[in-house]
């Protein structure tokens, strides 16, 4: 049980639901607001490109977080199912010429569908054996945009996707496409942060911790498994879909393997259960990937080794290291220190 | 006729240096319970430093051997000793994000010191002739190929079966609490499977080095060799050649006949999506066993 701070006493069942509780609470979160949608005015082009790039993947790692870190479905296919959604998005506005807004909840319908696929062999596979499916969707979305569906998504050659327009404004550059980003987020985040505390959260949950106790208890398991791949594959199709239109240009090479792999091992880093955990994995990837690229090329230049090996090798030596190091010291995640950090803050002069 | 023997010859070659990285994958599972994804990365660094002893140092060839092996074996030794000895005890998902990040880590190591340039192995073991028998080709490294595989694999079979530090491997593998209390000393159970598997990668990486020469493309048969071992079955060696076979011929025989109809990347795909119906079907793959679970 999370302690209450000192002389906070929750007298009616709402005040024990809610997610903001205290004035202080409330007065964090609308100076986060402030300074979410004031950032732009400190922030220069790069850094707020670097932003939009953390919006988007903060949302598809909520969908890592819904299906990784609450139902525990392992998936090795993120970037799969990210980039699925972002052809569904380009193809639906280039080729039919679609409004980006209405084209964004199909990119994450049509992504919930390829994950429902996937998913459906949740029926026999569980925990380890997890990998298979989800590892081959990521080859199975390759062959798909490379080869079956190559004269509609133009194979490698890769797709343009137009910028969005919002009757007759178009966010085509990185201020008003921080604000888009910037919204999208929260909306998805919040749901995320809700959905946890239904009824169908606490099934996720209730498989997480025991899938066998979990179907004794009436739950049905497939069913919420399902809908786990459902909803975590939405969050990454939305995530590509404005992902894709930031970049205006997108072929398979933008979905890597190691993207796949990075989505669950910074949610690891992040904090696994907690949605906190997925926002702190996503700022920490990219905070990393961007002090990597800062660092490399002056190593390259002082480290007696062949031009370019230090360029391209950096990021997965030290991505992986990070990575190692907080699974041995601290595997609870970045979010376990924020959740001690709080709690410090709870009982201020006290120290327990 | 002869273009199908030909392509199901070149399947069976293809498919057994994926049972051989399979076999590593394999041994690792049944001893100590962890899911290797790292092959890719294990194969890399063990043909990096084969290359470097027999090549780029250009030792004598029995000294450059044994400098192969024994920088395996201690490769094999300090990624069991400090990074996976750590998370016994954690749950699958540890292990199955330290291991690819472990694959990462040696691709990136790798490249930082050899660059992305590819790099042969002489020829003294696998010859590049190759041999007709009535019309078909079959290239003498196959040969080689299925003698050491053969060997390796009984090799293995013998260890486990016959020797005591093979019985502790298996009593290990039945149930870690068990196996202490008879007094087997199960880290070190678990570091000879981490030395065991190093060797079985060298051997693979010694063949795909021969075959398609040293280079990063070479972690993507590791990444095949775990589809391989999943598709067998985790705890089985005999699983695994199956499987292998299985996978190298769908991908030889898809390569040949439906890369026309069905694109390119059929051949690369083609194992996948055998192993996505395969999970429907066998979701321990053929042989594997299938763990009753209770509350």
């Amino acid at each position: 049980m999370k302690g209450r701070p000192c002389g906070v006493f929750d007298v009616k069942y709402s005040q024990d639901r809610a997610i903001l509780r205290t004035k202080t609470h409330w007065t964090l979160f609308i100076g986060f607001l402030i300074l979410l949608f004031t950032l732009p005015l400190f922030l220069n082009t790069h850094l707020l490109s670097m932003g939009i790039i953390i919006g988007t993947t903060m949302i598809a790692m909520f969908g890592v977080q819904i299906m990784v870190g609450y139902t525990y479905q392992i998936t090795l296919g993120h970037a799969g199912f990210v980039g699925f959604g972002a052809y569904v998005s380009a193809l639906l506005t280039h080729h039919l010429g679609w409004n980006f807004f209405f084209a964004l909840p199909l990119a994450g319908l049509g992504a919930a569908a390829y994950g429902l696929i996937i998913g459906t062999s949740t029926l026999r596979c569980k925990g380890l054996y997890m990998v298979i499916p989800t590892f081959s969707a990521h080859f199975i979305f390759f062959y798909l945009v490379n080869e079956v569906f190559k004269k509609w998504t133009f194979g490698t050659e890769g797709i343009e996707c137009a910028s969005p327009v919002f009757f007759g404004f178009t966010f085509d550059n990185d201020l008003s496409y921080f604000y888009l980003v910037a919204t999208m987020t929260l909306i998805v985040g919040i749901g995320a942060k809700n959905l946890m505390r239904t009824k169908c959260g606490r099934a996720f949950v209730a498989i997480r911790d025991n899938d066998v106790a979990a179907e004794v208890m009436g739950i049905n398991i497939f069913r919420y498994k399902l809908l786990s791949f459902a909803v975590g594959n939405f969050c990454a199709g939305i995530g590509g879909a404005l992902w894709a239109h930031y970049v205006t240009y997108i072929n398979t090479e933008f979905f890597p393997v190691l993207d796949t792999i990075y989505y669950v091992a910074f949610l690891v880093v992040g904090g696994m259960g907690s949605i906190m955990g997925a926002v702190f994995g996503a700022l920490f990837w990219r905070f990393l990937g961007e002090g990597v690229n800062y660092v490399a090329p002056f190593l390259d230049a002082v480290l007696p080794l062949s031009a370019g090996n230090v360029i391209s090798s950096m990021g997965l030596i030290l991505f992986s290291i990070v990575t190692i190091f907080f699974l041995i010291r601290e595997p609870r995640g970045i979010a376990h220190w924020w959740e001690l950090f709080k709690q410090s803050y709870r009982l201020h002069p006290f120290n327990y | 006729m002869i273009t199908f023997v030909q392509l199901l010859i070149s399947g069976i070659a293809i498919g057994l240096i994926y049972a051989l990285a399979a076999l590593g994958v394999v041994v690792v599972y049944k001893a100590t319970k962890v899911l290797n994804l790292a092959p890719g990365g294990l194969l890399l660094i063990c043909a990096y430093l084969a290359w470097m002893f027999l090549v780029q140092l250009g030792l004598p060839i029995p000294i450059a051997i044994a400098a192969a092996i024994g920088a395996s074996a201690i490769i094999g030794w300090s990624v069991e000793r400090f990074t996976l000895r750590p998370l016994i005890g954690q749950p699958i998902l540890a292990s199955i994000v330290l291991t690819n990040m472990i694959w990462f880590f040696f691709r990136g190591s790798t490249f930082l010191f050899w660059g992305g340039n590819p790099r042969m192995f002489p020829k003294w073991l696998a010859g590049s002739s190759t041999l007709f028998i009535g019309g078909i080709g079959i290239p003498q490294i196959m040969i080689w190929c299925i003698v050491i595989s053969v060997l390796t694999i009984t090799a293995l079979m013998i260890y486990f079966k016959f020797t005591r530090s093979g019985l502790a491997m298996r009593v290990t593998a039945e149930d870690v609490i068990v196996a202490e209390n008879l007094g087997i000393n199960v880290t070190r159970v678990f570091s000879n499977t981490w030395i065991i598997c190093l060797l079985l990668f060298l051997i693979t990486a010694y063949f795909v080095g021969a075959i398609q020469g040293v280079s990063q493309d070479l972690d993507f048969i590791g990444v095949y060799g775990v589809i391989v071992a999943l598709l067998g079955g985790l705890e089985s060696f005999p699983g695994a050649i199956i499987a292998g076979l299985v996978i190298g011929i769908v991908q030889s025989l898809a390569g040949g006949y439906l890369a026309g109809v069905l694109g390119g990347g059929i051949a690369e795909t083609a194992p996948f999506m055998v192993m996505f119906f395969t999970s429907f079907w066998r979701p321990y793959g053929f042989f594997g066993l299938e763990r009753i679970e209770r509350i």
